[in-house]
């Protein structure tokens, strides 16, 4: 049976359309997401890895070397059971830093271009026989089906398909980042399709030879020397060599990576696919000993690679043999398509942009575009040109080796990577160079020149097969490269950048950015990224950033313009590489290195480092960790509103009691300078950290129509590394509103008990006038006066009604002190207040017999609150009548001021009671502690003196012996906060 | 102060990796190649290989990632 080559050209057309649709559906999300962006799909495009050297060659590889074709998925096994400890970083370093190729993240590592451009270059050089080797593929499996002698033409045309699906699936976006939702779907279908082809073929093979599985048992009970001809290459041949090769090949070849890690959706893909690529591999390769062992039964009069087509000619089934060729096809297009895509990338990344360098072109996403189609295209045209160059005579399987070695120069490389961070890029380029040469000789020019250079460097005895000769020169070159590797870089040293790259691949922490940026806010990014890659790409690239970061183009808080910086530089390094990106950010995004950076900020940024790492801290650091993060909960927890002011006024730190109280919450805060917060707690935070004063009493704030009162203090916070202090200082806001309620109400109260108090002596003092008046109205109704005694009468009344109406207004004055006590200080004589206070306390029946001296000067003036002062003085002479009430002696209350020179006001009233016992003079200024009999006194009074006086910046001294009491007042004259404040700090001191 | 530790997903792949080695590329490998062991003797050891992967990617699939 055969085909027409026409009718096959057709069919071969028809599936890549196929391909084209799916892809298309795909794209244009016609398929439902669960399917598109299940993890088994990413699981079926790793089968990229399975190309026509897997799919027609593993049987032709079996029938010479035996078990030995196994190694190239074991290796690959042995691969993903690492995912923990290999892939899985790689993935984390690739999404982090938006790493797009294996190029992309050795320059990252080693932030060097000449390693990006020496790992594109062997990438090249090992993947164009590749590409070569499924051109041929196709061609020859054309030739298989038709007989025809020249299958060139659909050679070409296979090409130019696959090149047109690349460049329309591979080519949407500006980053290779970007996720091509409609290529994985095609690979992953055609994984797919190679797998049902495969068994099927196997299937039929094993039925038509055998007669089914137990038959196949039966067939080699019967000749042993079957499986022995599996087993002996295994014991004897490179088994462990090509395990090496197969274990890099599985994620450092190009398309391999690529999907890997370019086209992951989610990490935990990551984590189906270890097990699951591995599976899919396993079934792929369960189909191969049937069909061999069929082969050598039915004698297809194929060779060995096309034993897979041979088989389905015989069968006569013309559909079973289209599909198994449509394998064939599937396994040649998904590895072209997808080695493409990656090799252009890397190709543009490291070998074109750098010698162009960026150009602020108009429209640089698509010149981006347009270079990466071109690379594309060059990459695939140059695989067509080894094609037809290359001697086609060696088996499938050596072409694939060649690659693969290629690949496994990088393993010291990736070692170093993950693991080693004292690698450098010096030691990386000298291993690289070592083992590639090696390579270059000993697999590469020998198909290519026809001599064999094996002989000459006597690595391998002539006349060795091609398996036995990859077993030398893979021992020889990874050997050379690792020495080199290792070598090199002991005897060199890493610059600084290369330091924190490596910090960064192991997980660990690189150094903390130093400096602000000069660039003060996204609008300024925009500006200077402008002169590299034009406006409109700038504004874009900084506007997905600001999106991502979740910020907002006012954004000036530097920590936040940091990880901007960071983030741009990502986003750029997905479209350009790393070290274009890297270069582009550092001279365009520059960091004023002359400012230092708080080290408060820093601790933050280490902090939100912590959380966010997930290396695991041991030992002494582990615990370190959990001691800082027990501080930091104190503070987090602490009932106080604790905000840190770092270097420049920004805020470092805002724990929750204080973001509960302002209403604002932390995010809003942190990186923002004090004045930017809205009020009023902007402007009141601002003012108190510019004042002299570390504290402030009772600031009274209106929030929601309603008063509030908070007090400040403030430290400035020692540097430890440093003998003087920071400039980092830490505020405290302590919500006093409660306490100050609970005060009003208390001294409202002693108010009114005071004026229950005075009640008697308010009905004699108003009887005594309402008498007179009383008199004089009745010597108007029964006495016959003149009118000059009318007039005198009438003064006399209106007299007695003044003096009733004093008593009424101070009665009413000091009932309602409380109620406009927060009107604003004004100057108050103290004289005069004395006055007031004595008019009222005589009010008292207990007080009318004591004698009051008033020596205050009148200029004797604070700033205050006049009726809160009035009730200081009622108090006060209320207290001492009462200590003069039972003493023998006429009671004297004596007030009077001392100039002490020390800038106080002072005043002193002086009784001559019975003082106040010394067991309890300490505690006269506590709330409710009396020495009065019960039901003559609250206790409130003194504390309440004690409360009002602090309040206007004073203090309280109390002295007391058997000859009477002294308390003295001290008062500062001029604003009361400030005053309050020193007094406050003077008491604490 | 000693912590118990419980082993972590990279720990257990590396531990199962040694197993792989000790399958597929040991003198334990030769030996049971030279036994007459049935054909599909690697695809059996394969397949323990990879149920093992499945479930420390099972135990791994609760870490964050």
């Amino acid at each position: 049976m055969t085909f027409d080559l026409g009718v096959l050209t057709a069919i071969a057309v028809g599936y890549l359309l196929l391909l084209f649709l799916i892809a298309y559906v795909t794209d244009r999300r016609w398929l439902p997401t669960w399917l598109t962006r299940n993890p088994f799909v990413y699981v079926l495009s790793l089968g990229v890895y399975a190309t026509t050297w897997s799919y027609y060659g593993s049987v032709g590889f079996a029938q010479y070397q035996g078990l030995n074709f196994l190694t190239i998925y074991l290796g690959v096994t042995l691969a993903f059971v690492l995912t923990p400890v290999l892939l899985m970083p790689i993935l984390r370093l690739t999404r982090t830093y938006q790493l797009t190729s294996v190029a992309d993240l050795f320059a990252f590592r080693f932030n060097s271009q000449p390693v990006g451009v020496l790992v594109t270059l062997l990438m090249l050089a090992g993947v164009l026989p590749y590409i070569a080797l499924q051109i041929r593929a196709v061609a020859e499996s054309t030739q298989v089906l038709t007989r025809e002698s020249s299958p060139d033409v659909l050679a070409f045309w296979f090409v130019v398909l696959v090149t047109v699906f690349t460049i329309i699936f591979g080519a949407r976006h500006v980053s290779p980042r970007e996720h091509h939702d409609g290529l994985v779907a095609a690979i992953a279908f055609e994984s797919l399709m190679k797998l049902v082809a495969l068994l099927l073929v196997a299937g039929v093979a094993m039925y038509m030879a055998f007669g089914g599985p137990v038959g196949m048992q039966q067939w080699l009970a019967a000749h042993p020397e079957q499986v022995e001809a599996l087993y002996a290459p295994a014991r004897e041949g490179p088994w462990a060599s090509l395990l090496v090769l197969a274990f890099a090949a599985a994620f450092l070849l190009p398309r391999q990576f690529h999907m890997l890690f370019a086209e992951n959706q989610a990490p935990g893909h990551l984590n189906v696919a270890s097990w699951a690529f591995p599976l899919f591999l396993l079934l792929l390769t369960l189909a191969v000993p049937p069909i061999l062992w069929a082969a050598q039964v039915l004698e297809p009069g194929t060779p060995g690679d096309y034993h897979v087509l041979g088989i389905p000619l015989m069968s006569g089934w013309p559909s079973l043999a289209l599909l198994a060729y449509l394998g064939g096809i599937s396994a040649a297009s998904a590895m072209i398509v997808v080695s493409t895509l990656a090799i252009s990338s890397m190709t543009l990344n490291h070998l074109v942009l750098p010698l162009a360098g960026p150009q602020p072109h108009r429209d640089f996403y698509g010149a981006l575009r347009w270079a990466r189609r071109v690379a594309m295209v060059a990459v695939i045209a140059a695989g067509y040109g080894f094609y037809r160059i290359l001697e086609p005579t060696s088996g499938l399987v050596g072409w694939g080796l060649i690659s693969f070695l290629a690949m496994a120069q990088l393993l010291p490389g990736i070692v170093g990577l993950l693991f080693w961070p004292r690698a450098t890029s010096h030691g990386f380029i000298a291993g690289l160079l070592g083992g590639a040469s090696v390579w270059v000789f000993t697999v590469l020019l020998p198909p290519v020149t026809g001599d064999s250079t094996l002989a000459w460097l006597g690595l391998t005895a002539a006349g060795d097969g091609p398996a036995e000769a990859y077993q030398s020169s893979t021992f020889w070159s990874l050997s050379l490269n690792a020495l080199l590797f290792v070598t090199v870089s002991l005897l060199s040293r890493p610059d600084e950048q290369e330091r924190e790259a490596a910090a960064a691949c192991r997980d660990l922490n690189p150094s903390l950015p130093v400096g602000d940026l000069q660039a003060r806010s996204p609008k300024q990014f925009v500006k200077r990224l402008a002169t590299v890659m034009g406006k409109d790409a700038a504004r874009k690239e900084v506007d997905k950033a600001v999106r991502e970061l979740g910020l907002s183009w006012d954004e000036r808080r530097p920590n936040h313009l940091h990880g901007l910086r960071a983030q741009i530089e990502r986003n750029i390094s997905g479209m350009m590489g790393p070290v274009l990106a890297r270069m582009i950010v550092d001279e365009r995004l520059q960091l004023d290195k002359e400012s230092r950076t708080a080290l408060a900020q820093n601790v933050r940024l280490i902090e939100d480092r912590l959380e966010t790492s997930r290396t695991r801290l041991r030992g002494l650091a582990a615990e370190l960790d959990r001691l800082r993060r027990y501080h930091r909960q104190i503070i987090e927890d602490l009932p106080l509103g604790v905000c840190a002011v770092a270097q420049g006024g920004r805020l470092v730190r805002w724990n929750p009691a204080i973001a509960e109280l302002t209403g604002i919450p932390m995010s809003d805060v942190i990186g923002r300078r004090l004045d930017e917060l809205p009020g009023p707690w902007g402007m009141l935070l601002a003012s108190f950290l510019e004042s002299d004063a570390n504290h402030w009493h009772r600031q009274e704030i209106h929030t929601d129509d309603r008063a509030r009162w908070y007090s400040l203090h403030k430290a400035t916070i020692e540097d430890p590394g440093l003998t003087s202090r920071s400039d980092d200082t830490v505020l405290l806001v302590e919500d006093l509103t409660e306490v100050s309620l609970l005060e009003q109400e208390l001294a409202h109260s002693e108010r009114l008990a005071s004026i229950g108090r005075l009640a008697a002596g308010v009905a004699h003092e108003i009887g005594n006038p309402v008498t007179g008046i009383s008199c004089l109205a009745q010597e108007l109704r029964d006495e016959d006066t003149d009118r000059e005694r009318e007039q005198a009468i009438a003064e006399e009344v209106l007299h007695q009604a003044q003096r009733i109406n004093n008593i009424v207004q101070s009665l009413v004055r000091y009932a309602h002190g409380g109620a406009d006590s927060q009107q604003p200080p004004e100057p108050v004589r103290l004289r005069e207040t004395v006055d007031e206070a004595t008019r009222l306390t005589t009010l008292s029946r207990r007080a009318r017999f004591v004698r009051f001296d008033n020596d205050l000067p009148e200029t004797l003036t604070v700033t205050g609150n006049p009726q809160q002062l009035v009730q200081v003085f009622v108090n006060l002479f209320s207290n001492a009548a009462d200590a003069c009430a039972d003493h023998a002696d006429e009671g004297i209350i004596r007030v009077t001021s001392v100039d002490r020179g020390d800038g106080w006001l002072t005043v002193q009233v002086r009784d001559n009671g019975e003082g106040i016992p010394a067991d309890v003079l300490d505690q006269v200024l506590e709330p409710f502690v009396t020495t009065k009999q019960p039901g003559h006194g609250t206790g409130l009074g003194l504390p309440l003196v004690y409360n009002i006086v602090r309040e206007h910046g004073g203090e309280v001294l109390i002295d007391s012996d058997h000859e009477g009491t002294c308390i003295t007042l001290r008062f500062r004259p001029g604003e009361p906060h400030a005053a309050a404040a020193d007094t406050v700090r003077e008491q604490a001191g | 102060m000693a912590q118990f530790q419980e082993t972590g997903p990279g720990g257990l792949s590396v531990l199962l990796f040694l197993l792989g080695l000790l399958f597929l590329a040991s003198p334990f490998t030769t030996w049971w190649m030279s036994t007459g062991a049935p054909w599909y003797t690697v695809w059996v050891l394969w397949a323990v290989l990879i149920g093992l992967s499945g479930a420390l990617a099972r135990r791994s699939g609760h870490h964050d990632v």
